[in-house]
């Protein structure tokens, strides 16, 4: 018997005025495997995240996570990091922690308390009072602690330090369920090469390439880093 | 999750509505004061100064008065469309409710600054010339009080119920103007995708109630003509007139409320775009 992907977009489009950030964009998703989403500058990463988190509406297409088009029943499942901070500077990170305990079934309130306490920050000071960095923490440690059958992470290290970077890396390796499966966009290939299972290539709005990252090292004999650079060579 | 909503809202706004209630019975007490300084006051000059201090908090009062609704306009594009919507949005909730609790939270807010702003305002008009004739200056709110009480002795309906149908339409009035605004504010945001920031949202807050009110009083303007055969002036002379003319009022702000609401909720499910 066949089993229901986890995410299935089909011919997705979208433009913005006449400029196409996608054009017929199809992909389908299984559980359990870490995806980098990869291509250059404007190739159409956050607008196919924020389409499938339901930010977006497409010009043409579908998208279904678990059989549900994005809405309220699939916001319950998938957890969505922007690239931007959204959690409100007026809040502290206790009440970020409680809101998200407040509105989401799976969120694991000890799990994010650890996160930020590994993490230096502290829970009773107002997030606009943190710096960038800090605050792009808190909300990494926010996503990641729940539960979510997808993760959507939108550049989630690029504003980070190197020694952050690394603690970020290993969780998001650690923290997401054998059932779940979490889409990375990013451009700091070399540090999340180790982590991904699979990748997909995206030019122009369009898939270039979507494979398996083990089997395509194999094949080429190339690190994902130089297959990108390879494959995106100005 | 309508309760848990109210409560985020609420903590949101507190931060801007606990200085606002603060600061206009201040400026308010301020303003009082002076006045009441000037009936003690004989040199012209001192009196020109006193005085215009007593504008300047004048002007500061009215604007702290424009300030709230406008807050409130602020706060909500700030929650549902800048960065915060990126949270806000992606909440399992549906989005009537995200909307809905939006709504109640202006209105309460709105209701307990009507109450600042009328004791702010009595005191402040009334302050001085109370002083100047030895009463104290809360005695303005007891002749306001025994006035009204008069109107509603000669009104052709029983005064408790002309005086809940006035409330009534007031409450009513005030939900239709934020489900106005919070539209124009959502149809601002689906036209300019985040581009034309929160000044699209209030250009599209005073267009939309500006043809929503002008719409209503057409057809408030068609019924009192045309159906009760009265001017809406002479509609408050009789018993079942003014009944009908309020009545109407209400229903049709009430509709019109629920109507704009649920237009901007399939706005923001369907339409949206966050930039």
């Amino acid at each position: 018997m066949q089993t229901q992907p986890l995410l299935s977009v089909n011919g997705l489009t979208k433009y913005y005025g006449a400029f196409p950030s996608l054009s017929d964009f199809s992909l389908t998703l299984t559980e359990g495997k870490i995806v980098a989403l990869l291509g250059p500058n404007g190739s159409g990463k956050t607008t196919l995240l924020k389409i499938i988190a339901g930010l977006l509406t497409p010009n043409a297409g579908s998208v279904s996570i678990l059989g549900c088009p994005p809405g309220e029943e699939a916001r319950g499942v998938v957890a969505y990091l922007p690239d931007r901070i959204s959690v409100p500077g007026w809040m502290s990170s206790e009440q970020a922690i409680s809101y998200f305990a407040d509105f989401y079934a799976d969120f694991d309130r000890e799990k994010a308390g650890a996160m930020l306490a590994d993490l230096g920050i502290p829970l009773d000071k107002p997030l606009g009072k943190l710096s960038k960095g800090m605050r792009e923490k808190v909300q990494l440690s926010l996503v990641m602690s729940r539960r979510a059958k997808l993760y959507l992470l939108d550049e989630p290290i690029s504003g980070v330090d190197p020694a952050a970077r690394e603690y970020i890396l290993r969780t998001i390796l650690t923290c997401h369920a054998p059932d779940s499966t979490v889409l990375i966009s990013t451009h700091l290939i070399a540090d999340v090469e180790e982590v991904i299972d699979e990748f997909v290539f995206i030019r122009e709005g369009r898939l270039l390439c979507y494979d398996s990252a083990d089997e395509a090292r194999k094949r080429e004999g190339k690190t994902l880093d130089e297959m990108f650079r390879e494959a995106f060579r100005c | 999750m309508l309760r848990k909503l109210l409560k985020y809202d609420f903590l949101s706004l507190k931060r801007y509505l606990i200085p606002l209630y603060c600061l206009t019975p201040v400026l308010a007490l301020l303003a009082g004061m002076i006045s009441w300084l000037t009936t003690k006051i004989r040199q012209p000059l001192v009196i020109l100064g006193v005085q215009s201090i007593f504008w300047f908090l004048v002007v500061a009062l009215f604007l702290s008065v424009a300030l709230l609704p406008v807050l409130l306009v602020v706060s909500y594009y700030k929650g549902l469309y800048s960065d915060t919507g990126y949270l806000t949005l992606l909440l399992p909730v549906k989005r009537r409710l995200l909307i809905l609790s939006k709504l109640i939270c202006a209105f309460f807010s709105l209701l307990v600054y009507i109450a600042v702003a009328f004791f702010s305002f009595g005191f402040m008009l009334t302050a001085g010339t109370a002083a100047a004739l030895g009463r104290n200056p809360f005695y303005a709110y007891v002749i306001f009080f025994r006035s009204i009480g008069e109107i509603l002795a000669t009104a052709p309906v029983h005064p408790a119920l002309l005086v809940f149908e006035l409330l009534v339409y007031i409450f009513v009035w005030l939900i239709l103007e934020f489900s106005n605004y919070y539209f124009g504010v959502t149809l601002g945001a689906v036209v300019f995708q985040g581009k034309g920031k929160i000044w699209g949202g209030i250009l599209f807050c005073i267009a939309v109630d500006t043809a929503v009110s002008l719409v209503l009083s057409l057809i408030e303007f068609a019924i009192s003509g045309g159906i009760i055969g009265v001017g809406s002036a002479s509609a408050f002379e009789n018993s079942l007139t003014m009944q009908i003319f309020l009545l109407v009022g209400i229903v049709l702000r009430l509709a019109a409320a629920v109507g704009v609401y649920f237009l901007n909720v399939r706005m923001t499910e369907k339409k949206l775009n966050l930039a």
